[in-house]
């Protein structure tokens, strides 16, 4: 299961700049990143784009390297409206994202569990579609914490 | 034994979900790999001895080994094809 650092829904966001810098503003109030991660994670984003078209909803993952995480986690938001991203490894498309799934990274081994739970929602178009359709911060809590790594 | 090398922008978050990805989907098709994951920063000083790498960035035309894209195996979409390249440059 996943224990996430906040969750959030209907976030009203006017870009992807702006939902990066909301969410990593909880992150931040929530003691996992530093002060400068919100410009940090931005930049990140515009070099290594983190949008991923879902089975039927788009799914974004920004992060930050190491160094700006105080304690790893991660913080999930959908969307009130699908804010465009650009395509992870392709920069020339664009992803209508209804899901965001900010990351605080520590250094490898610590957070395999937690990255492999990730893949396994990533992966999963039901697990996504549950999330994205949550009416409350409950649901999704629900949905991370049926995760089994196992099954990944 | 065949090497893949596995290269995100971080070399920490997406590669280390697709090196476990590729691993068990790889050893489900009895292929036994070695299989590093790095950061594209650090490709300037080459990819040697790999076979193939799965990348999730654009990688430095320099590189002279095939590139297979690495999204399939975060979301799942076109997972099969992405197997079959990789498995194929293996063969090469």
């Amino acid at each position: 299961m996943i224990e996430p650092a906040f969750v959030r829904v209907g976030l009203r966001a006017a870009d992807w700049e702006d939902a990066l810098r909301q969410l990593s503003a909880e992150l931040q109030s929530a003691g996992h990143v530093t002060s400068d991660h919100a410009q940090a994670v931005v930049d990140r984003e515009l070099r290594y784009p983190t949008g991923l078209p879902g089975e039927r909803y788009g799914v974004a993952i920004p992060h930050a390297d190491p160094e700006y995480t105080a304690l790893a986690g991660i913080g999930v938001a959908t969307l009130a409206e699908p804010v465009s991203f650009r395509m992870m490894g392709d920069a020339d498309e664009e992803v209508a994202v209804s899901v965001v799934v900010m990351l605080a990274l520590q250094d490898a081994e610590a957070q395999l569990a937690m990255l492999r739970q990730l893949a396994e929602l990533i992966a999963d178009g039901d697990r996504l579609a549950d999330i994205a359709q949550a009416t409350g911060p409950d649901d999704i809590r629900a949905v991370l914490s049926a995760i089994d790594e196992e099954q990944s | 034994m065949k090497r893949i090398l596995i290269v995100c922008g971080t070399g920490i978050a997406t590669s280390t979900v697709i090196a476990d990805k590729v691993r068990k989907r790889l050893a489900e098709r009895g292929l036994d790999v070695k299989i590093d994951q790095t950061k594209v920063s650090e490709l300037h000083r080459g990819a040697k001895g790999y076979d193939v790498i799965v990348a999730t960035t654009d990688v430095p035309q320099s590189i002279d080994i095939p590139v297979v894209k690495g999204m399939p195996f975060l979301t799942g979409v076109g997972v099969d094809k992405a197997l079959d390249d990789v498995e194929r440059h293996l063969a090469d």
